[in-house]
């Protein structure tokens, strides 16, 4: 067995999952027999898993992202980008001239009027960056300085489906890898116990998630987002059936393995033995996912930062279990909250939804910082696209809507090598259009790969003949955003 | 940068080892590809100093700026090597930037092509399949020739033949996904004995006539035509394609020749007198996803489907990336913008929308399957909705002369004649002043900031959210008074209560109407919810538009007694709750806006409301709601408009004339009826051609919404083309389904064969399944592929095809491998040994099963849900779809029955390497991951199956424990297990035996897992012990390996 192995880690090992990956997918169960030691990625151990980078094109700035996905879109008028024009506008038609005949969607664009609302929410400046905020985010307000809010990303999408599928993976269609999945593939995991690749789901209604937002497209599926659930396993079938115990399933998986190594000795196909690693591995999940999921080993004080409460499942909570992620070296953490989406009832659903995030984000970075994590960790925070200037229907004082507008929203991130307290970019008057210093989804995508020490030119998986990348053909490093 | 090196250099350095002939095709195409196509190649919009290098001509002529890129046995003229090997950062070539740097090996390569002469050749999959000589090796098959010729060259040899066992178990499964059973391994073993070669042809003869052969073609066939049972995009809605699964299914069995597979998948709905399978055939690209998301922009998603089809296309019949020239003409293969258009053109005529517009049901055009009873039921029905019908049309004469008679009293009238005796009737021009009973004043006080604006009849009151008009003392009744209230309504997606009058504290005492969105409520609370009433209409009404809503409650109590109308006609209404025993009486005041002083904002308008002591009847409430076109009776007939005529006629009929109405109702019975046999009748979505065929324009940069010039359909221009029609029309989807398989189309045969090697070899002579473009990868057997492709062109027969395969000495090969063999070719690309793949995520399912004794072989049907983890479809719930597990038999049935909902795919699939059917794909991965051990180990399904298993083992596998984990063994593998396997499974069984007797209670618990009743008459522990050596057994790598 050892002479063999031995034989397969020195004929094969990178080569064969660097050089042949690139053209087809039969090496890939090989990875786990890479020496590790090869890849001085995290530090001097480098990565349990290799990635298919031998080295980062630069040195890092964060190690890990954590991407904190608000499904449905809130609105950038209401919580970040204040216009007071807007007010003053609210019930008069959009000037044409800020319009430009761009295309709206189908669920206003048979309105007779296109009506500005201004926000009915106070905005504030907060901390020595001054950053404004809206009086939703009270928690967030704390923390500002550690924050770099981007004013002026873009998008082009228009409805959620293609727009969050355009956020993840950089294309609209299905097929392409996530973030997620290109950061799992080009640099492995630093923990072999847990998924590379983390996805936690909150909130419940509005707008649909689809199991592409965490897919690895034509990447093989091992690269895909590993949903840690709420209700049952956290992941699937990590705990043995009722009946079988512990000590039953070592038995029963060193019979297995036994078995798997005779007939290795037998047939001498590699595959074999990269079955019994990971049957080694799945054993040692069994212990290391639950652990992770425990959160009652936390101080009450913990708890209540976050706003967390064990057992029920909240958005405080996966922010909680995000922290703990990233300090077991997950790679890519991804939590989705859901119900964004206020074509009508905007000021009391965007409170609503607010109430339920707020607290946990802004935990999550203080907690990150006083562990000493947020240096390495990059948080970001942010929806599909932005809402409409004008209301989606009739305006009452507490009561209107706004449509799905592409061409400027707000995320906001933390940590991990960014700029602190910049507000950056800037959108019209009456936040419609980019004014200043345009940011597209692409060009934020090659920014947090460039955090990561990768060049998002060269991070690339050859796939029906052509090199694709995270960023397609297209995006270009924000440099001001990276400290 | 690394410093180039210098051409004086390279010359030198290339003159001392004497080289083979280079190969272009092999060795320089795909080099220029790869680094140069990109600024020279194919796309005209990015061509570089207007030079092209996939082209002979281009490439050996003189160029703009006078130099010649290739000049054939001189490398020092050869401007392309200059630049190439240029210090200069401005000249050299590719451009850093680029990041696609040559080696000096490969500059080496091409400095040797063009010093040999630089012999130029077409790529290879884009010329015609010519006859190939087979090497002339006596008593070799033609593929083995092929094969050992290039083992030969590299100094290898075969591996022996696979043990019989083994080779019987790989043939079963590669031909059918399943396993054999003990009986057929045995026999096998016998006729091996005697004759190899005839044991197993009978044995494939048997396999490929098995219906489960079209089951296994059918698993690779559907992640090509991304298969689901759901729309896909979005909210991913409900679908139903089953019957052209059991289509492809079926085309499998019967040995559909190919030809006529891809003829009746791509234009089945165009053949002359097409069949219903045909029909059905052609729903291969109703696969596509489609989207109903709200607000989408049609013409964007029509393209994107019809994008779709062409790319899927592109992939499985043709092996070329066509995709790549939606935005651009191909930057590697000579497929321009033009020709991704002209095949465009072929699916851009299908009676579709871009919004699909149903969330229940298929989006037209589908075509219904009936049963021959269905036909019969449906035909009754017909006839006697027919009869019906017929009955109505035949009242006309009477009642036109009623309905004159009416008019005439009705234009009498002075004012609208409304029912009287209203306890309140509230105009809401612009104030909440009414009239009571008896001429009487009612005086409302406005609250808050409401407002009145335009509405149905003058004026009505806008609350907006946070208005209301309240009246104290009005319209306190009680549970045993009868009332009716009505107003006409504006209605807004966020929905409220128009009126009514109910309390805000936690009993919400009194009554209300209420909109959950647009969906009216009537609400009569004593405690809420305990004590109430609380009715509820079917269905959502129109939002934006006015339209008359009134409730009428007959003071019994009851739910019964509630009705509801909208726009004077009753409205279907289900009731909620029924358990009113107490009073509905309350201080709060009755309001207008909203339901009292609080609570529920109306978020529309109110207009012209009315409030009656009494239930009104449904006459009355039609004379209430139908103001307008009563008004219409006035205008004297000739004045009237065609339209007004026509609504006074119907209201006339529906509301004032019961005769017109019972023969009505009578009709709708048998309708009602024909609805219901519709529902059960199966449904799949088709192909079909519009009469008037759209328009097809190149799309610039591929936006949607740019169109280009104007495209005919037409196949791409590097390929052989379609002769004009002798009808002139257009070519047609149907003319390009029969160039798909036409003799002199050069991809589909290769393509194809290739596919059926790599499903039995686990890669293809070509790797890249799914690219055989210039991008793609050189063959390793190209004469052999050439070979294939041309014989099975001559029949189309995949059977025969697959049979020849694995009769080959090459399949039959023993799978094992020593280290040196591994590190020479660890992908086995020189076939020098059998090939050994990990089954496909269905099989590794269905392969359990079948061990287990449980697999439910029904061929065909409908999808089946078997146990799913709680939270899958939960993220994707905005169509209200419940996973509703199936129930017995169907639990078992095969991995390719389970319901794909592309949005949310069955977990232990996807951990398996299933692809998601979002998109076309030719080839899954293989991985080994920790996930997909925790999926074989826990998932229940396979821990039922070990239990199924165990009980097996306990019934049929003999007297005693050596004879029981020989049948174990024998059952999962096939082979005769060593005694060291043997001793593994011994001391396994016994420490179980051991554990499970000593804990019962972790045996009752094993037991519990699944759907499967307990057997009568085996002891717990027994059971429990045997389930854990089943759990081992299911788990081994030969167990889901080939």
């Amino acid at each position: 067995m050892d002479a063999l192995s031995n034989a397969i880690r020195n004929t094969l090992a990178r080569r064969a999952f660097l050089q042949k990956s690139t053209t087809g997918l039969g090496s890939l169960a090989l990875t786990s027999l890479f020496n590790p030691r090869l890849f001085a990625m995290d530090g001097g151990d480098g990565p349990a898993v290799p990635g298919a980078l031998g080295h980062l094109h630069f040195a890092p700035k964060a190690k890990r992202i954590i991407y904190l996905f608000m499904s449905g879109a809130p609105s950038h008028l209401d919580l970040f980008d204040p216009k007071p024009k807007l007010i003053e506008m609210t019930g008069k038609d959009l000037p044409e001239s800020v319009r430009k005949g761009q295309r709206i969607t189908t669920m206003t664009s048979g309105q007779k009027n296109l009506l500005c609302v201004g926000s009915p929410f106070k905005f504030a400046k907060h901390g020595q960056s001054q950053a404004e905020l809206s009086e939703l985010l009270p928690h967030l307000a704390k923390v500002a300085d550690d924050c770099t809010f981007v004013r002026s990303l873009h998008t082009d999408p228009i409805n959620h489906d293609p727009a969050a599928t355009f956020f993840a993976s950089g294309h609209q269609q299905p097929g392409r890898p996530v973030m997620g999945s290109w950061l799992a593939y080009g640099l492995g995991s630093s923990n072999r116990d847990l998924p590379s690749f983390v996805v936690l789901t909150s909130g419940g209604g509005g707008q649909t998630l689809q199991s592409r937002y965490w897919g690895s497209g034509f990447l093989p599926a091992q690269f895909g987002g590993v949903q840690f659930r709420n209700a049952g396993d956290p992941v699937l079938y990590v705990s043995n059936p009722k009946g079988i115990s512990t000590r039953t399933r070592r038995q029963l998986l060193d019979a297995t393995n036994d078995l798997n190594r005779q007939a290795l000795g037998q047939l001498g196909d590699p595959a074999i033995a990269s079955q019994i690693e990971n049957y080694e591995l799945a054993f040692r999940m069994q212990t290391s996912v639950p652990e992770l999921t425990d959160l009652s080993g936390e101080s009450q004080a913990v708890l209540d930062l976050y706003g967390a409460k064990p057992g029920q499942p909240s958005f405080g909570n996966n922010c909680l279990l995000a922290r703990r992620l990233a300090e077991r070296g997950v790679r890519f953490i991804q939590l989705c909250h859901r119900d964004w989406d206020h074509h009508g009832g905007l000021p009391a659903g965007l409170r609503q939804k607010c109430q339920e995030t707020d607290q946990g984000a802004a935990a999550l970075i203080a907690d990150l910082k006083q562990r000493g994590l947020l240096d390495e960790t990059l948080v970001i925070w942010g929806g599909e696209f932005g809402r409409t200037a004008y209301s989606q229907g009739d305006i009452a004082s507490d009561n209107f809507g706004r449509d799905h507008h592409p061409r400027c929203f707000t995320v906001w991130m933390a940590g991990g090598g960014l700029q602190k307290g910049l507000t950056y970019g800037e959108t019209d008057e009456f936040g419609y259009n980019v004014v200043r210093d345009p940011v597209h989804v692409h060009d934020l995508h090659a920014t947090l790969l460039q955090a990561m020490g990768v060049d998002h030119k060269r991070l690339t998986f050859r796939h029906e003949g052509r090199n694709y990348r995270l960023t397609d053909i297209a995006g270009n490093v924000i440099q001001p955003l990276l400290a | 940068m690394p410093k180039p090196l210098s051409l004086l250099a390279l010359l030198v350095f290339a003159a001392s080892p004497a080289l083979a002939n280079v190969d272009f095709a092999r060795e320089i195409r795909p080099l220029l590809s790869e680094h140069c196509f990109t600024c020279h190649g194919p796309d005209s919009n990015k061509r570089k100093g207007d030079l092209r290098l996939d082209l002979k001509a281009a490439a050996f002529g003189q160029g703009k700026s006078g130099a010649t890129a290739i000049v054939p046995g001189d490398p020092a003229k050869s401007e392309l090597l200059k630049r190439i090997c240029s210090t200069d950062p401005d000249e050299v070539m590719p451009p850093p930037k680029e990041l696609k740097s040559l080696k000096p090996a490969q500059i080496e390569l091409l400095q040797q092509w063009i010093k040999e002469g630089a012999v130029w050749t077409g790529h290879w999959s884009f010329t015609p399949v010519a006859p190939v000589a087979v090497p002339p090796t006596p008593n070799l098959s033609p593929i083995d020739a092929f094969v050992q010729a290039r083992l030969a060259k590299e100094g290898l040899a075969p591996s022996p033949e696979e043990e019989p066992a083994r080779l019987l178990r790989r043939v079963s499964l590669d031909l059918t996904g399943l396993p054999p059973s003990i009986a057929e391994v045995d026999a096998f073993l016998e006729a091996s004995a005697h004759n190899r070669e005839a044991a197993l042809s009978a044995a494939v003869d048997k396999l490929l006539e098995s219906p489960h052969f079209g089951e296994r073609l059918a698993v690779p066939w559907l992640d090509l035509a991304r298969y689901g049972d759901t729309s896909g995009y979005h909210n991913d809605s409900l679908r139903d394609m089953w019957l052209w699964r059991e289509w492809v299914i079926n085309a499998f069995n019967v040995g559909m020749p190919f030809d006529q597979f891809t003829i009746e998948q791509i234009a089945g709905d165009m053949l002359p007198n097409a069949t219903i399978d045909q029909k059905v055939a052609s729903g291969f690209h109703r696969n596509v996803m489609t989207s109903d998301e709200g607000g989408l922009i049609e013409q964007e998603y029509l393209n994107l489907y019809i994008v779709d089809r062409v790319a899927t296309t592109g992939v499985t019949w043709m092996g070329v990336t066509v995709a790549c020239a939606q935005c651009h003409d191909h930057k590697y293969d000579p497929i321009t913008q033009q020709d991704f258009y002209g095949i465009y053109a072929f699916f851009h005529n299908v009676p579709e929308n871009g919004k699909d517009g149903v969330r229940d049901r298929n989006p037209q055009p589908f075509l219904q399957v009936p049963s021959p009873a269905q036909s019969a039921e449906r035909q009754r029905l017909d006839a006697e909705i027919a009869q019906a019908d017929q009955y109505v049309v035949s009242l006309g004469q009477a009642l036109d002369l009623k309905q004159a008679a009416w008019e005439t009293e009705v234009a009498a009238l002075p004012a609208a004649p409304e029912p009287s005796g209203a306890l309140a009737a509230l105009a809401l021009e612009s104030d909440g002043q009414g009239r009571g009973p008896d001429a009487s004043i009612l005086d409302g006080a406005v609250q808050g900031s409401g407002s009145f604006a335009d509405a149905a009849v003058g004026r009505g009151f806008l609350p907006a959210a946070s208005g209301w008009i309240e009246y104290p003392d009005l319209l306190n009744v009680e549970k045993d008074q009868p009332f009716s209230v009505a107003a006409w309504l504006r209605l807004k997606p966020e929905g409220g209560s128009p009126f009514g009058k109910m309390e805000a504290s936690a009993r919400t005492r009194g009554w209300d109407v209420e909109f959950h969105g647009t969906k009216p409520s009537f609400h009569l609370i004593s405690q809420w919810p305990a004590v109430a009433i609380h009715v509820q209409a079917e269905r959502d009404l129109p939002a934006d538009t006015f339209l008359h809503l009134a409730v009428t409650y007959d003071g019994s109590g009851q739910a019964s007694g509630v009705h509801m109308f909208v726009n004077g006609q009753p409205e279907k209404t289900k009731i909620v709750v029924n358990t009113l025993t107490d009073s509905i009486q309350t201080p709060e005041p009755f309001s207008i806006g909203r339901r009292g002083r609080r609570g529920a904002p109306f978020s529309g308008t109110v207009d012209e409301f009315r409030a009656y002591t009494r239930a009104l009847t449904p006459g009355e409430v039609a004379l209430l709601g139908g103001a307008p076109t009563l008004a219409l009776a006035k205008t004297p007939k000739e004045q009237r408009t065609p339209a007004q005529q026509t609504q006074l006629q119907v209201f006339f009929r529906e509301t004032q004339a019961p005769e017109f109405a019972q023969a009505q109702q009578k009709a709708a019975q048998p309708r009602q009826a024909k609805e219901a046999v519709e529902k059960t009748i199966p449904n799949t979505m088709v192909m079909s051609e519009m009469a008037q065929p759209r328009e097809t324009f190149l799309k610039l940069r591929g936006a949607y919404d740019q169109n280009g010039p104007r495209v005919a359909p037409n196949v791409p221009g590097f390929l052989p083309q379609i002769p004009p029609r002798p009808d002139g029309k257009p070519l047609d989807r149907l003319d390009f389904a029969r160039w798909l398989v036409s003799p002199t189309q050069p991809l589909t045969a290769r393509v194809t064969v290739n596919r059926w090697w790599a499903m039995l070899f686990g890669t293809g002579l070509v790797k890249t399944l799914n690219d055989f473009g210039s991008q793609g990868e050189w063959p390793s057997h190209p004469e052999l592929l050439d070979w294939l492709a041309g014989d099975f062109m001559k029949d189309w027969n995949t059977k025969r095809t697959l049979k020849q395969i694995i009769m080959s000495a090459t399949y039959r090969q023993s799978a094992r491998v020593d280290p040196a063999l591994l590190a020479r070719d660890s992908e086995n690309r020189l076939l020098a040994r059998g090939p050994r793949q990990r089954l496909d995520a269905e099989i590794i399912r269905d392969n359990a099963l079948a061990i287990a004794g449980i697999l439910n072989p029904q061929l065909g049907g409908k999808s089946i849900k078997p146990e799913q983890p709680p939270g899958t479809w939960e993220i994707n719930e905005m169509g209200g779809y419940n996973y509703d597990k199936s129930k017995g038999a169907d639990l078992y049935r095969r991995g390719l029955y389970v319901y794909w909902r592309r949005s949310t795919v069955y977990p232990s699939f996807i951990t398996l390497d299933a692809p998601t059917r979002e998109f076309c794909s030719a080839q899954r991965a293989r991985t080994s991951t920790p996930l997909q051990s925790l999926v074989l180990m826990n998932d229940p399904v396979f821990v039922e199956a070990a239990r199924a298993f165990a009980q097996r083992i306990l019934t049929e596998g003999g007297p005693d424990q050596a004879a029981r984990l020989r049948f174990a063994w024998r059952t999962a593998l096939g082979r005769i297990p060593s005694p060291e396997e043997i001793a593994v499974l011994a001391k396994t069984i016994e420490a179980q035996l051991l554990t499970y007797q000593e804990d019962p209670a972790a045996a009752a618990a094993l037991l519990a897992i699944g759907d499967l009743p307990r057997p009568e008459g085996l002891s717990d522990r027994d059971l429990a012990a045997w389930t854990a050596l089943g759990n081992v057994l299911l788990n081994l790598n030969e167990t889901i390996t080939n």
